[in-house]
């Protein structure tokens, strides 16, 4: 009777599913044919961009309003893996890739061949003046930092980079791999823009390393579950947590340094099959109604002055943050500067 | 091309170094745990303790990780380093060892501890007794952690720091770093190569097991209870840290009708996922097995093993444009990649072992002149299919749950696992705590669905031949 009951019970689970996985594979199906009938525009992202949460799936829709075509999301995980999918095989078709970091664009524009852009007279925020580019363009930023949470006894109050380095405790934060991750090389890049002993500065920062993970996920998730009191992050971290969480303990360390900023752009590969809409789609996530979905949903700054936002974004602080100078000189010395790290963990 | 010699040579011996001490730790108290769960009577009771040693096993390995490192700061921080590997290796595989070694100590030690307890043996005397009647597999489960931690890649990747790189990482490293591909390819040939080698320690002629199991009253002489306590506390600490947090997650199910469409779409697409995986390896078992005796076969597919997860989806990633492929073509894809991925695995962890167990029988009909098909049908199928049932299950369990393999080659949210990585990748790790969570669901149900209909018995249509009642296939 128990075995027929269990028979039972399975037959109908294996039919439901199978019912489910008919409807599956016939939708898909269609969503294919739809894809070859209409102009597609296969877009090239990072994880958090098209997750449930991020803004790719509201982008498509707005953007889908506007032109007779599809845009098609290929999660690549990460923008460095993005470059290196294109150089692998240019020929495989991209008509955008977007979540390319300021820091690899000179390696981007070395492997692959990008298009120049539409002329865009956007009016850009103070902070990213001369940070536009023919080939690149930057939808939205954020200044990076040590984010922590109050109160916390054991942290001191710090004032500059130099002085946290030397005054937190040991083995009190997370930070990304540089080797693996574009936040990772923020934080490097800070160091070295900063500092008048890099080497120095990262056997300090050795000492305050708790865990290096192979991205910012990680490394933020540890932070979260209370592993350490403090990680390398994103200003605008702060929002998620003030917004969903509506915890206001979580703060981020203001130095006099100057804090470096990660932007993201969108660029169109050389390659590309439907060149005017990937353009086109570029230029939209410039408009005011696309940069309000970013900020909102990638927890970013806007690249693009006087969007108007929920009132949490006007509570962060107002950080000092570093420009474009010594960007080149730090690709340059990027493979020498993780030698150093490397020894100095 | 350069190799960096020194650099590889250090990390295969931090590799190796790392896999003998996870692999010495986790046998040895798996060991303990096993003769606290051997002597348990209840079928229930014990399938369900079963259950929970396996869950850390099962789990999505990134969320044990962090249930690891949030179990492990209890005692003081954590670790990270070489030291913080054995320990993940630790808490995810022992309870994996203590019910494999259960199942042995079950099958192979009726008569030996009989005897030992009629002839009035200790307690310590009968374990060391036992330990000596299963050496020969002790070594090849040994030999099975060995790889295991050996290959290991997530682990060491967020604990490893530079003290516990791993080849695996090393070789993800070169992929992603300086985009070497054919220097990663170099470095998962050496892989395969040390692979093979230590798949050559394992013991080849074990000899078949008892027909009838240890009756609990025996076992019950043997019993080590404390230790199995002790891992169903940790399966349960692990467990319990990861639902933690989960409540808030699942109260943002019903305000985002993208992650509601989304979590839809990928349950169906996971359970086609674990269903195509649970079946290929079916069928690359039944293949293997009806090609049996095939000592060739067997030393092949010992020593085979895939060249590395992250080689192989970035090589299937780059021969095909997966964007234009239907969604269900792209799972398929993902299963046989994986079902490739899994099967040295499943080959070595039982099958290889069970067709050696049963090679007497076989060579015996071969000599009795029945023929290929007669010798699978009749011989071989009714005394492997369980084991076969059991390996589809697991790796059906297994393509459910994985993550790293499906977000490499899926592009999009086609399965639980990809939509969890894609949470974890952002602000949301506890409503990827809970889809995960789902995805094992998932995998649970195909895990029975196999292990029920690949068990079935067949009964002819006439009416079967008197028995005398009473008589159990024991049969005193």
């Amino acid at each position: 009777m128990q075995k027929k009951f269990v028979f039972f019970f399975l037959a109908l689970t294996v039919l439901a599913f199978g019912v489910g996985i008919g409807r599956f594979i016939l939708k898909t199906a269609r969503n294919s044919d739809n894809r070859r009938k209409l102009v597609t525009v296969v877009v090239y992202a990072p994880t958090s961009f098209v997750d449930s949460y991020g803004p790719g799936e509201d982008l498509k829709k707005m953007f889908e309003t506007t032109c007779d075509c599809t845009i098609v999301y290929v999660d690549v995980g990460s923008s460095r893996l993005a470059i290196d999918r294109m150089a692998f095989d240019p020929k495989k078709r991209v008509d955008v890739v977007v979540g390319l970091d300021l820091l690899l664009l000179k390696t981007a524009a070395t492997r692959v061949k990008f298009q120049e852009l539409n002329d865009l007279s956007a009016p850009w925020q103070d902070q990213l003046r001369g940070f536009s580019f023919r080939r690149f363009t930057p939808y939205d930023w954020s200044p990076m930092g040590f984010v922590y949470r109050e109160p916390n006894k054991d942290l001191p109050k710090v004032a500059s980079l130099e002085a946290a380095l030397n005054e937190l405790p040991e083995k009190s934060i997370s930070l990304a791999d540089p080797n693996s991750s574009t936040v990772g090389l923020e934080w490097l890049y800070w160091l070295f823009r900063t500092s008048t002993n890099v080497d120095e500065s990262l056997r300090k920062l050795a000492r305050l390393t708790y865990i290096v993970t192979p991205n910012w996920s990680a490394s933020y998730g540890l932070f979260k579950k209370h592993q350490v009191p403090m990680t390398f992050s994103y200003l605008t971290s702060l929002l998620y947590h003030w917004q969903v969480e509506k915890d206001h303990s979580y703060q981020f360390m203001q130095f006099s340094e100057g804090h470096p900023v990660q932007v993201e752009y969108a660029a169109v590969p050389e390659a590309c099959w439907d060149c005017a809409v990937a353009k086109n789609f570029v230029q939209f996530l410039t408009s005011v109604e696309a940069q309000k979905v970013l900020a909102q949903k990638n927890y970013m700054l806007p690249a693009v002055k006087n969007i108007p936002l929920d009132s949490s974004f006007e509570e962060l602080p107002k950080v000092k943050t570093l420009g474009l100078e010594k960007i080149d000189e730090f690709v340059t010395q990027q493979p020498q500067l993780i030698e150093v790290w490397k020894k100095a963990n | 091309m350069t190799v960096p010699l020194t650099e590889l040579f250090l990390v295969i011996g931090l590799s190796a170094a790392q896999a003998l001490v996870s692999a010495t730790i986790i046998v040895a108290l798996g060991l303990l745990a096993a003769f606290g769960l051997a002597p348990i009577r209840k079928s229930n009771i014990k399938k369900s303790i079963e259950l929970i040693l396996l869950a850390p096993s099962l789990m999505p390995t990134l969320l044990t990780i962090v249930a690891s490192l949030d179990l492990a700061s209890f005692f003081g921080r954590f670790p990270i380093g070489f030291w913080g590997v054995v320990v993940v290796h630790f808490f995810v595989n022992a309870g994996l060892a203590a019910v494999s070694i259960s199942q042995l100590i079950e099958s192979r030690l009726s008569g030996i501890i009989e005897l030992g307890t009629i002839e009035g043996a200790s307690k310590f005397q009968l374990i060391k007794l036992s330990v000596r009647e299963l050496s020969e597999q002790l070594r090849n489960i040994f030999i099975f952690f060995f790889i295991l931690c050996f290959a290991s890649f997530s682990i060491p990747l967020v604990v490893g720091a530079q003290t516990g790189r791993t080849v695996e990482t090393l070789i993800y490293e070169t992929l992603l770093d300086h985009n070497h591909f054919k220097l990663a390819l170099f470095y998962s040939a050496i892989q395969v190569a040390l692979i093979g080698a230590f798949s050559l320690f394992r013991r080849q002629n074990i000899s078949a097991p008892s027909l009838r199991r240890a009756h609990p009253r025996f076992l019950d002489r043997v019993s080590l209870g404390p230790f199995l306590w002790a891992l169903i506390s940790l399966s349960v600490l692990l467990v319990v840290g990861l639902l933690g947090g989960t409540a808030h997650g699942l109260s943002e199910f019903g305000h985002n009708s993208v992650l509601l469409d989304r979590v839809t779409q990928g349950a169906l697409g996971t359970f086609f996922e674990a269903l195509s995986v649970g079946g290929l390896v079916t069928i690359i078992s039944c293949l293997v097995v009806f090609l049996t005796p095939s000592p060739r076969l067997h030393q092949l597919l010992l020593a085979f093993s895939v060249p590395s997860a992250a080689a192989l989806g970035f090589l299937l990633v780059a021969i095909f444009d997966l964007t234009e492929w239907p969604d269900f073509a792209v799972v398929m894809l993902i299963s046989v990649g994986f079902a490739i991925l899994i099967f040295s695995t499943i080959h070595r962890m039982r099958l290889g072992d069970a067709l050696l167990e049963i090679q007497g029988s076989v060579e015996s009909a071969q000599i009795f002149g029945a023929n290929r098909w007669l010798r699978f049908s009749k011989i071989i199928w009714p005394q492997i299919k369980n084991d076969i049932a059991y390996l589809a299950g697991l790796s059906a369990l297994w393509a459910s749950c994985d993550f790293a393999f499906a977000s490499m080659l899926a592009g999009r949210d086609l399965t639980l696992g990809v939509t969890a990585h894609g949470l974890l990748a952002g602000y949301r790790s506890e409503i990827a705590t809970i889809v995960a969570l789902l995805a094992t669901a998932i995998g649970v149900v195909t895990y029975f669905i196999f292990r029920f209909f690949l068990t079935l018995e067949l009964k002819p249509l006439s009416p079967a031949p008197q028995t005398f009642s009473g008589v159990s296939s024991h049969g005193h």
